[in-house]
Order: C-alpha cells, then structure tokens, then sequence
C-alpha cells in the first residue's frame, strides 16, 4: 500500500528548547491517524512541520511522495486542512467562501460539499461570524475538501460540537476513508480516536511513546482491564481481599478493581462474596480503553 | 489573477455588510462632511476648494490610519492568515485585496464628495477633474503605505486603535485640514510636513499638481511599502 504521508526522524526546536524528537511515522491510503497527547506534547508542531508551516531542524515529510519543504504548493494541491485556530472574515458567507476556495484551487464551485456538510440552505447566505461553533467546523471541512485532497490534516475536528454534530462528522470522516482519503487527526478526545482511528501515536514531550491499532495498545497495557462490582453487604468493602491491589471506590458503593487476567480476579472475587454470605447487586467487565493508557503513560509511564 | 480577482468581489461585498467597515469609511467621514460643509457654508470660510480637499483627506486618513489596518490585524489575530495559508491561498492575496478595496472606498468617498459638494454647499470644482482624482489616489495610497506599515508593526486590535490614533489625530491638526498650518507653531508644523495630508494638501491645488509634494509623497510611499511587505513576509512565517 501506499504511503500517503510519511514523517522520518523529525526533530524541531525552539531556541533552546526540543519540541520533536526523532518523529516518525506513516499513513497510508484510506488510514486514519490519531495523534494523542496533551497540550505542549507536540501535536501542533508535528502538525504545523506537515503542513508545511514549519520547517523542522532535522528530518523529511512526503506527502503522496512529494517533499513538503522542497514543492509545498505541489503539496497543497493533495492536501487539505482544518485546524481549530483557523477563521474567515466575519462578514464572509458559506457561500462566498466556497466560490474563493474553488477559485483559487482552480476547480468549479463545489455546492455539493455545503450540501453535504448541511451549510446550503439557510446557512449558505449567512456571515461567518454568526454561525455556530459546530457550523463554522463543517464549513472549514467542506472549504478543506473543495479541490479533492488525498490527504486530511484535522485538529481537533469535532472540540464544541454538539452529540448529533459529531456523529454526523465522524460518519463523513468514514465516508472519507473509504473514498481513500488518508486522515491525520490530532485530538485529546480519547473515544473519538479510538472510534475513528486505524492507528494511533501517544506523543509525549516531544516523542512518540505508543504507536498502534487501538485493539494492539489496550491490549499491550500493563492494565488491561477492569471489574465494577456491587455487592448487597458491600463486603468486599468491609473485608477486604488480601493479595489484590486496592480497588478504586466509585459512586453508590461501586468497587473498581484493575486487572491483567479478569477470569482469575472475577473468580477471587466471586469467591470471597459466597465466602462472606453476600449477594452480588451489579457487575460489569470493560476492556481498558485508550483514555486508561493515555493516563498511564501522562502519568508517568513510558 | 482571475481568483484575486474573485477575492477583491467578495471582499468587497463582505465590506459593504460589515457595520464597523461602514462606520469608518463611510458614515463619519460623512457626518464629518456633512457637519463641517454646514458650517464652512455658514460663516463662509470655504476659500476655493479647501472644503472637497479637507473632507477627502480626512476620510482617506481615517480608512487608512483607522480603518484598513484595523481589518488586517484583526484577520490575522482571528486566524483568516493561517486559513489561507493552509489552503494554499498565497498569503500576500490577504493584505493586498484587504488595501486595494480600501483604496476603492476611499475613492467611491472622494468621488461623492467632489460631486455632491458643489451642488450641496456651493464649493468650487477643481479646474482639472481627472488630475484632481489623480491626487487624491496618490494621497490615499500613500496614507494606506503608512496603514500597511502600522498592521505590521502592532500585533494587537486594541493597541493598534490606540497607534492608529497617533497618526490620524495628527493628519487632523497639524496638516491644515481644520485650519491653516501656518497659524501653527514651528514643531508641530515640522510634524505636519512629514504627514502624508500635508503634502497632499500641497500636491492638490486648484491649478493642479505639484512636483516636491509628488515626490516626497511617492518617496513615503515606496520606503513604506517595502518596509511592510519585509515585515508582512516574516509576519506570515510566523502566523
């Protein structure tokens, strides 16, 4: 398959001070890629080197083979881009927007994608600065999407959207992948990447410290998963299991307990409750999620 | 050239609804007009063109000082830069379209005035139309070199309001807009003769245009516009 974005060994700093640290990665035709990771990990950056924005001290990025910093506007042909700190002028409307984007991008005006992205009708004809935060995004999709890029650059896509707004993006961003659109994605929104994302990189300072499928990083976490149990008598409370780690204590008496093999746990556990004349209320299994190793590894581990 | 173009078109037409573009280029500078027409009128101190002249260059300096940076700095602080430099929309496009439509209306206001202030206050009319307009273009270009420069110098709306006022409270006092610069005292009226409204007021007579006016206005105009387009280039590398 091919390589529609491909990042070696970028480095990048700021004065004194490392922002990247030998990145590297790739994303190929139809994939999505997460970037996860907290403020100042380098999200931005790595994003802003991409785009072409930056240049980095050290490294190479090839979007659908071309060098970014040797043909960038080669690259912004294949290459379409959303960022959150982005704006028009507010007295712009949907409409006016589309037709300066096709022009400059040479194509004909593109009514379908204000279509699809539901900015027609009662709001084609609206300024900008009177559209929802929820609105403006899809219009920067639509605007992103105007000559037909192979290569997506998102940030954060669906911060201040409504439920309803982001199922309905996350539905166009399938829709994408499947048209065989490559998706760069940096969030903080840990479900959204999961859902969405076909591989995911955990930036931190600067470094990439996690990289795979979602199934491969939950499944690689040192906690794998995790049983919410309610008892009648609450024993598990007030007799505590001896050789398992302290569980965490949730609302309306719920126990947390955190666990690598859940059929040994469960059976210890469920032990201990017959044991004490106790009666199980609720009880639930959940696989550890991204949002469970993201907080593992911000917290500390590598 | 054919997208710039569409780019000016609905710049333009986005301007025409914006009520804060509108109060500056067009409604005080002609309550302006409308109030000191009535009163030159009044006590009868219009002396051949001066009041065509003094209300065009005080509603050229104000969207120029005023206005046209204000909508600069204001869509580089609000992102509009980095959105079109993401999309592959050349950033320059940004400044030049933001300063052409002002240039344009700048000259829709010089161009109702001159038309409407013979008829509405009985001012004389320039002896050459065309050589008249010619001048004020000159004038409102230089005074946009010096707006430009201002977008670049001030990174924030609510500083730039406050530079932009250096510049135009000056233009009004010391230019011999609102009364002859020479009743001024010596400092200020050093202060006035490196002002593009004096030279223009200079440039613009009723016989028609002067040469040294002309050149230090085009020498302004030329070291302004360079200095921006230098600092504009590391700006938009940064933004």
């Amino acid at each position: 398959m091919q390589d529609y974005i491909n990042v070696k060994n970028l480095s990048k700093s700021y004065g004194k001070k490392d922002v990247l640290h030998d990145i590297s990665f790739s994303v190929q035709r139809g994939e999505a890629f997460g970037l996860l990771g907290v403020n100042g990990a380098g999200k931005t950056t790595t994003i802003e080197c991409i785009e072409g924005l930056r240049k980095p001290n050290k490294g190479e990025i090839t979007i659908c083979g071309i060098d970014v910093f040797k043909n960038l506007q080669s690259v912004q042909k294949v290459l379409g881009v959303q960022l959150q700190s982005t704006a028009l002028t507010e007295m712009m409307t949907a409409k006016e927007a589309m037709q300066l984007f096709c022009s400059w991008h040479k194509v004909p005006y593109r009514n379908d994608l204000l279509e699809r992205f539901d900015m027609a009708g009662e709001y084609l004809n609206k300024a900008y600065a009177s559209l929802s935060t929820g609105r403006k995004r899809r219009l920067h999709l639509a605007l992103a999407l105007c000559h037909n890029p192979k290569v997506l650059i998102l940030d954060e896509p669906t911060a201040g959207l409504d439920v309803e707004g982001r199922h309905a993006l996350h539905k166009e961003l399938r829709k994408l992948k499947t048209d065989g659109v490559s998706l760069l994605i940096a969030t903080h929104d840990m479900a959204e990447a999961e859902v969405l994302c076909d591989t995911i990189a955990i930036i931190k300072d600067g470094r990439i410290v996690r990289k795979g499928n979602p199934m491969e990083l939950t499944a690689s976490a040192s906690i794998q998963s995790k049983v919410i149990i309610k008892t009648r008598e609450s024993c598990l409370k007030t007799n505590p299991l001896k050789n398992i780690d302290q569980p965490d204590f949730l609302e309306d008496e719920y126990l947390s307990f955190a666990c690598v093999d859940v059929a040994e746990l469960l059976l210890t556990i469920l032990t201990h409750i017959k044991a004490s004349g106790d009666t199980v209320v609720d009880l639930r299994v959940e696989r550890a999620s991204i949002e469970d190793i993201f907080l593992s590894i911000a917290g500390g581990e590598n | 050239m054919k997208a710039f173009c569409t780019q000016l078109f609905i710049q333009f037409k986005s301007d025409l609804r914006d009520k804060g573009v509108l109060m500056v280029y067009y409604i005080v500078p002609m309550a302006f007009y409308l109030i000191m027409g009535s009163i030159m009128k009044t006590l009868e101190l219009d002396e051949g063109n001066s009041l065509i002249l003094s209300i065009t260059i005080f509603a050229l300096s104000m969207s120029a000082f005023l206005g046209m940076p204000q909508s600069l700095v204001k869509a580089r602080e609000n992102g509009v830069l980095i959105a079109y430099r993401v999309a592959g929309i050349p950033s320059w496009s940004l400044p030049l379209s933001t300063i052409i439509i002002s240039f344009v209306h700048i000259m829709i206001v010089a161009i109702i005035i001159l038309f409407s202030a013979p008829y509405l206050y009985s001012a004389a009319w320039p002896t050459n139309i065309m050589l008249y307009l010619l001048s004020v273009a000159i004038v409102a270009i230089c005074s946009e070199a010096l707006g430009a420069l201002i977008s670049c110098l001030v990174k924030k709306q609510s500083t730039l309001t406050l530079v932009g006022q250096l510049l135009f409270l000056p233009t009004v006092m010391f230019s011999g807009i609102m009364f002859p610069s020479n009743l001024l005292p010596r400092p200020m009226q050093l202060i006035g003769a490196i002002l593009p409204a004096t030279q223009g007021l200079r440039l613009i007579t009723m016989e028609g245009m002067q040469v040294l006016p002309l050149i230090i206005l085009l020498g302004i105009t030329i070291l302004t516009f360079l200095i921006s387009i230098e600092l504009f280039r590391r700006i938009s590398v940064r933004a």
